[in-house]
């Protein structure tokens, strides 16, 4: 049985603003899912939705077999983490995380037990007399994700938790979390814009964009199988490099180059034969070598690899991603090709992918 | 059993009581602190019906003293309850100061207002006892018993912070003597209780399953 059922969930705002439209999809007990999308795009909403800090306008939530669309928060034994942190200045850290059980009247000796568990796993032990203003962003954090552990919630719900954090700790946090979710094996909601966090964190991920899910799959299918435009310039980074053209005899011909199909391309855009295509490369599958001349405008060498920023025909602008050091300079012209099993083709009026 | 047992202060070192006491290294003892403020509180319920009473014989450079008390009870009774709250012992025996204190207080002028008013000093020919209380008038005798009444509590209330003050102390420190000795183990207690919780689960569940086949 699904642990999380949303079903064609809906949320109209008072002023007739719709944030959500028809989110649909259950998630299994021990799931990692992660809501990512740009600003704006309805996964927070959703996120609180689920929490019940939300009304859900239409549709219906389920939380282990329980109708929770119109339940209070607290009842729907669920636990959220914050961006900010969310925690009481005036208590320690270990007043923090004992507060929820504190305030269910569980017995002191019971609090002190889940508290220490927590802490243990969240390696806090030695933190918990102080208070939250004496602690880093990452262990705030920690405390943050501790007091919802010892609550033993049925789902942990996460609103972009690391973004207050800096680069480095980010990523600490990110194993951290990783560490977290296997040990717990909880069901976890993860809200982020940060497309790393998605495709490392995730079991599956709903990609969103303007209220609407765009898709639903495990990081690897959205990332080498978008389902549209939007996914394949939002998952990856640098994003996807897109080319408007059209198929030709066999060829995809757009203002800037010409490039010719393999057999396997040319029968699956058959249908296509004239009319208007997108064509989308990862930077990484673009390979030196090839009918298409490549001038450089940039070239950002990142250690392990180099980003190679130029143009093709005088305007489009491309990113290329070598695995190697490159030397280039601004004005060197390369020429380069796509590997061929690596190329995406998006319809150009329903910006869908063609398979 | 000794009183030291009964009170709790040489009690056995089981997994319960380690994790019982554990929990005070990590909270502060707001039972002891929360009684030693009630009794502040109610010392203030105090002066605030004795200042009120209108006795001319009591206005005389003497009632500076009963000031002074007052200022040195709020003062020690707060600070003790500071001390307390951090499982200082040593702030008990403030504590028990103060409470003879308000205790000696009760034989003097609510003694005297419960004997007419005329021990300590003479009464001149109109010098009547009188307060008016929450809208009730008071004569001599009401007001000797609610000031009475007001001290007993606030000396139960510091003698019994005094009391939860020094036994959470002495438990406490013993236990850190322990634990520094290696003689006890809080992560061996809770793995014992955890322990103890999975095969009560199990028996539960068993017990269940045989309910079941039956």
């Amino acid at each position: 049985m699904p642990e999380v059922t949303l079903r064609h969930i809906d949320k109209i705002y008072d002023g007739g603003v719709q944030a959500v439209y028809d989110f649909d999809m259950d998630i299994h007990d021990g799931e990692f899912i992660v809501l990512v999308g740009p600003s704006g795009c309805g996964k927070s909403t959703t996120l609180r939705m689920v929490a019940g800090l939300e009304d859900i306008t239409k549709g219906q939530l389920v939380i282990d077999g329980k109708d929770c669309t119109r339940l209070p928060p607290k009842d729907r034994d669920i636990a959220m983490v914050f961006q900010n942190y969310a925690l009481y200045g005036h208590m320690t850290i270990y007043e923090n995380m004992a507060f929820s059980l504190t305030l269910r009247k569980e017995k002191k000796e019971v609090i002190h037990r889940k508290v220490m568990a927590a802490a243990e796993i969240l390696d806090l032990k030695t933190q918990l007399n102080k208070k939250p203003r004496q602690l880093s962003g990452g262990q705030r954090q920690r405390v943050a994700m501790g007091r919802a552990i010892v609550r033993n919630p049925k789902v942990f719900l996460f609103d972009e938790p690391l973004s207050n954090l800096d680069a480095q700790l980010r990523g600490s946090m990110r194993r951290e979390l990783m560490l977290l979710h296997k040990k717990l094996n909880a069901t976890i909601i993860y809200v982020t814009h940060d497309q790393t966090e998605a495709l490392t964190l995730a079991d599956r991920i709903v990609c969103m964009s303007m209220g609407h899910v765009q898709q639903i799959g495990r990081p690897i299918e959205l990332y080498e199988y978008p389902a549209n435009t939007f996914v394949a310039t939002f998952i990856g980074l640098p994003p996807m490099n897109m080319f408007d053209g059209k198929i030709s005899g066999g060829k995809f011909v757009c203002d800037y180059f010409e490039y010719p199909l393999t057999a396997e391309q040319q029968k699956l855009l058959s249908g296509y034969e004239g009319k208007s295509i997108i064509l989308g490369v990862r930077p990484e599958n673009i390979r030196r070598g090839g009918p298409i001349l490549f001038k450089v405008e940039n070239n950002e060498n990142l250690g392990m690899n180099t980003l190679v920023h130029g143009k093709v025909g005088g305007k489009k602008i491309v990113v290329c991603k070598f695995a190697e050091w490159c030397g280039y300079k601004y004005g060197d012209e390369i020429e380069i090709g796509f590997e061929p099993d690596r190329m995406h083709f998006f319809d150009s009026e329903t910006t869908m992918a063609v398979r | 059993m000794s009183v030291r047992s009964r009170l709790g202060l040489d009690r056995e070192m089981t997994s319960e009581n380690i994790i019982k006491t554990d929990v005070y290294r990590y909270k502060r003892n707001k039972l002891a602190s929360g009684l030693a403020l009630l009794g502040l509180f109610i010392n203030c319920l105090y002066f605030m019906l004795f200042y009120g009473i209108s006795y001319q014989p009591y206005a005389n450079p003497l009632i500076g003293l009963s000031v002074l008390c007052n200022l040195f009870v709020l003062l020690g009774t707060f600070l003790a309850s500071e001390g307390v709250k951090v499982y200082n012992k040593k702030y008990c025996i403030l504590l028990l100061i103060v409470a003879i204190i308000q205790f000696v207080r009760i034989f003097i002028y609510p003694l005297d207002l419960a004997q007419g008013g005329d021990t300590l000093f003479t009464p001149g020919e109109n010098d009547v006892v009188g307060v008016r209380y929450f809208g009730v008038n008071l004569g001599s005798t009401g007001v000797s018993t609610i000031l009475i009444i007001y001290l007993v509590l606030s000396v139960a209330c510091l003698l019994a912070s005094a009391l939860f003050g020094y036994i959470r102390a002495v438990q406490l420190e013993k236990f850190s003597a322990s634990l520094e000795k290696g003689t006890i183990s809080v992560d061996d207690a809770l793995a014992e209780l955890n322990r103890k919780d999975e095969e009560a689960a199990k028996a539960a569940n068993n017990a269940a399953g045989e309910v079941h086949n039956a």
